[in-house]
């Protein structure tokens, strides 16, 4: 088997089969690359490739973003930030039947505007809201559901990683990926919290009966104290599209502001900055092993000719644009079911990519179809790294089963979703294609 | 004649339609043509298998048959490559650096020794546009050149831009029309064509005619033990071919200049004269002194003066 | 006694990354800001960040094994009878092993490399690449080194919790 499909194919194979014996994801990634790229042209080839994928995917000014958004959203946490988003949230909606369910998307909205990972995002709400919502009598498997999906909003909405290694793969401008992000996020949050209030009404058992209304001064006070992640939020888009920094060190700078606000607040201890460190540091480990192992496997797919492969062959179809979305669509909503956001990303985008662009397609639209899909795929079982991320930091509260039996209703949501923006592409575009300077 | 079946997998750090590109697509081409589909170039464009910063290593140690390297991204590794593709105001014209790169290569025994050492045959040095500068304000004197943020690369650059006192700042390739459209930096120094693929027309209005000279824009290579592996037939075959891309080299790449300056006027950007271009040069160190007296430091000194003195002659 | 050398181990590398990540932080803000007042980055800042990254991912990696905070699908193997779960997770082991040793072992020959012909970033300020190298070699002979610890204790590779946080 020497010839590029049956090399892709069956290393293909090989991935998902370590992956279902419960090998980790990057190793099982790794390993079919390695192998591949072995058969392919021997051990320097291998090798040298392995190790030059490892160092320069590190030694990567680019990629900086990622563990300083990170330490950012671990010291949002950390320092009650994020807890005073989500009771104002809770101040404003908590009084409504379901109103946590509804607290949670908003104040994950929120904190998607100074978050860029979904990962951090469910994190942090699992921690925040499901306590309280379990307290109260909320439905396990959509309290969790709700938690996973929002948390993916941080990908959608500026800032956001996953745009940003869009951005790097693609060349294109990540700032104007960021804006074209902000309609479809709302969208998206919107069409969360009508659908969950239209379940709860249908099905009361989902939530318990109504809480009392918290006063006015209740209300406007919580909101009050949501200042210091709102003015986060606004240093860093202020920095970012004021020319003051440049969109790979929006995350050192929004670390950075967080420091400070928290510091001011006096708030900032030894052990809280020593305890966000490591942790940051050991996600970010976690985290750049699967990019290193989706980065070695989509080497071998590239120099296999497999990829070469599929772009002649895809552009031999003539497709139109639509109707190449809509496959591309539910290829990758396949494979998302199997594979973790960022390294389908990795894989696929540099051989999708000229396919898109051969076709007329504009690339940040489709940079925003991407990410949707990604979305999708951190919370479709078996890999959803939202759900992972949501039963771990659970600690024992949910089971994978639980969510799982509350996610299809979100995923079916975001499906539908992305197919009306590629019926109708100006709304996710109209913003960025009128946007003046 | 009959060519043995041959695959060689080249790794280009830029895209297929980049100027310096056109060359090593044109070569490979042309030889799978003239050997009837038996010798084959596979070629990945665009870091497809290897980014930039990977592409020695890989090339070097056989992971990868053939690539473009431009010398100096590895000057540790290439410090007698290096100067080719990084130093400004040193050399008359883009074709002239060719010549000059194929002279001290054929003549000088410490680049020939450095390209073995580090497993690399040299196919053919490619040619780049000269530098010249797009800012957001116009820039017309030396005087106007105080104070302005200016993207830096390299180990000359920011001698240049310190020299006339302006500030050297940093900026990936993919951020340069945010940096220039933000303010993040105030000009750019690129040849016209680079300006044009990057669209920073779209940001930047003011051209102009002030150069810093061209440079070698990368050496196509082959991993050494790959290249003697061949059959001398299809060694003979790819030198061959490699010699007419030179040819085929200056014409698209002097074709891209006029094109691009023609598009930028398009564009409304303004190309400005600039009449102090003497006096620029006589501020300026002489960059290959500059580069001697790093080697010097480095305990080359001796092998880098014939460098120097064979450069001087020639350009 | 050897488990808390090995424990302690980690634990320091993990929070030399942290601190990484706190520098890359900090020259970031420091950068701003000067450039804000003076109009003129911090030159290196960039450089310094490229190779404050590698210290960062790789130095984690340790705690990361350690913690059995990889990603990992866990339907069929907890469906597995014990014995399947023993085979997945020495077969994890192994390759693990084999990843990390491939790795190191080029890693400590590109750094001593890189040391050798004293390799430096080109750019405004010349910054040696050899301490991001030696950082990715050391972290991944640690990780190695963890593998065959574990395979040597018999260790399950598993733990009940698929993660543990983030
Ligand atoms: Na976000
Ligand atoms: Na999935």
């Amino acid at each position: 088997m020497s010839d590029p499909l049956s090399i892709a194919a069956g290393f293909t194979l090989v991935m998902l089969v370590l992956m279902i014996l419960g090998v980790p994801v990057a190793i099982a990634l790794a390993t079919a690359g390695i192998a591949g790229l072995y058969l392919i042209g021997g051990e320097m080839l291998a090798l040298g490739q392995l190790y030059s994928v490892s160092y320069s995917i590190t030694a990567n000014y680019a990629f900086a973003v990622l563990p300083t958004f990170l330490f950012m959203g671990n010291l949002a946490m950390a320092s009650g930030m994020a807890t005073e988003l989500y009771t104002a949230a809770d101040r404003w909606l908590g009084h409504l039947r379901g109103g946590l369910y509804l607290a949670t998307i908003s104040g994950a909205t929120g904190f998607a505007a100074i978050s860029g990972s979904p990962l951090v995002n469910a994190t942090v709400f699992t921690r925040l809201s499901l306590p309280e919502m379990l307290r109260l009598g909320y439905s396990r498997s959509l309290s969790g559901a709700c938690i996973a999906s929002a948390g993916t909003l941080a990908a959608l909405i500026p800032p956001s990683i996953g745009m940003v290694v869009y951005g790097i793969l693609t060349e294109q401008s990540i700032g104007k990926l960021m804006i074209a992000g902000i309609v479809p996020g709302i969208i998206t949050a919107l069409g969360y919290c009508i659908m969950v209030w239209a379940m709860v009404r249908f099905n009361p058992k989902l939530a318990p009966a109504d809480r009392p209304k918290a006063s006015r001064a209740e209300r406007w006070g919580a909101l009050g104290n949501t200042w210091s992640i709102l003015l986060l939020f606004l240093f860093i888009m202020t920095g970012i599209y004021g020319g003051y920094f440049s969109p790979s060190a929006a995350g050192a700078a929004g670390a950075f502001g967080a420091l400070v606000i928290i510091a001011l607040r006096r708030r900032l201890t030894m052990s809280m900055l020593g305890m966000t460190l490591m942790r940051s540091a050991e996600t970010t480990a976690m985290l750049f092993i699967i990019v290193i192992g989706g980065m070695i496997y989509s080497r071998m797919l590239v120099l296999s000719g497999f990829v070469t492969g599929v772009v002649d062959f895809t552009e031999a179809l003539q497709l139109s644009p639509t109707m190449l979305l809509i496959i591309l669509g539910m290829i990758y909503v396949v494979l998302g079911c199997f594979m973790e956001g960022l390294s389908l990303q990795l894989v696929t985008i540099p051989f999708v990519y000229p396919i898109i662009v051969a076709a007329g397609i504009d690339p940040i639209f489709f940079g925003i179809l991407v990410i949707i899909i990604i979305e999708i795929g951190a919370i479709t079982p078996p890999v959803g790294l939202n759900l992972f991320a949501t039963v771990g930091a659970s600690e024992g509260m949910l089971r994978i089963e639980d969510i799982v039996r509350g996610i299809l209703p979100f995923v079916l949501l975001n499906v539908a979703i992305l197919i009306t923006f590629i019926m109708f592409p100006d709304i996710v575009m109209w913003i960025p294609n009128n946007m003046r300077y | 004649q009959d060519y043995p079946e041959t695959n060689i997998r080249f790794g280009h750090s830029v895209s297929q339609t980049s100027t310096s590109s056109l060359a090593d697509d044109w070569a490979a081409k042309e030889i799978a043509k003239r050997s009837d589909g038996k010798v084959t170039f596979q070629m990945f464009w665009a870091g497809a298998a290897g980014s930039p910063a990977e592409l020695f290593d890989l090339i070097s140690t056989g992971a990868l048959d053939a690539g473009a390297l431009t010398p100096s991204w590895y000057a540790a590794n290439l410090p007698f490559f290096a100067p080719l593709s990084s130093a400004p105001f040193s050399y008359p014209n883009s074709s002239a650096a060719i010549q000059i790169g194929n002279a001290l290569l054929a003549d000088i025994p410490a680049l020939k020794e450095e390209a073995d050492e580090n497993k690399l045959h040299v196919m053919r040095f490619a040619q780049f546009n000269e530098y010249h500068m797009l800012c957001t304000q116009p820039l017309r004197t030396i005087e106007d050149f105080k104070g302005r943020k200016i993207r830096s690369q390299g180990d000359y650059f920011p001698i240049v831009l310190n020299t006339l006192g302006a500030t050297p700042v940093t900026v990936l390739p993919g951020e340069f029309y945010e940096s220039m459209q933000r303010g993040t930096i105030d000009c750019i120094i690129l040849p016209y064509d680079f300006l044009v693929s990057n669209r920073l027309y779209e940001v930047a209005k003011y051209a102009s005619e002030i150069t810093f000279g061209p440079i070698v824009a990368h050496m196509s290579v082959m991993n050494l033990d790959k290249w003697n592996s061949l059959d001398p037939s299809v060694q003979k075959l790819i030198t061959d071919v490699q010699k007419e891309a030179e040819a085929f080299d200056e014409e698209v790449t002097s074709a891209a200049n006029d094109k691009s300056l023609a598009t930028l006027k398009e564009n409304g950007v303004e190309v400005l004269p600039f009449p102090e271009q003497d006096k620029l040069e006589e501020m300026m160190p002489d960059m290959l002194d500059v580069w001697s007296k790093m080697m010097a430091d480095k305990g080359m000194g001796d092998e880098a003066s014939s460098v120097v003195a064979k450069w001087k002659e020639l350009r | 006694m050897l488990r808390k050398l090995y424990v302690g181990i980690n634990r320091v590398t993990l929070f030399i990354g942290g601190l990484a990540i706190l520098a890359i932080t900090l020259l970031g803000g420091a950068d701003i800001i000067v450039t804000l007042i003076f109009q003129r980055p911090i030159a290196g800042v960039f450089e310094a960040t490229q190779t404050l990254m590698v210290v960062a991912v790789f130095l984690g990696l340790g705690m990361v094994h350690l913690n059995r905070s990889y990603i990992s699908v866990d339907i069929a193997y907890d469906a597995m009878p014990r014995f399947g779960q023993r085979l997945s997770d020495t077969l994890t082991l192994l390759l693990m092993l084999c990843f990390f040793t491939a790795l190191a072992w080029r890693g400590w020959g590109n750094a001593m490399q890189s040391w050798r012909v004293g390799e430096y970033t080109s750019g405004i300020v010349q910054f040696p690449v050899y301490p991001a190298k030696i950082a990715l070699a050391a972290g991944c002979t640690l990780a190695a080194v963890s593998c065959v610890v574990d395979l040597v204790a018999g260790a399950r590779f598993r733990k009940p919790a698929v993660i543990r946080e983030e």
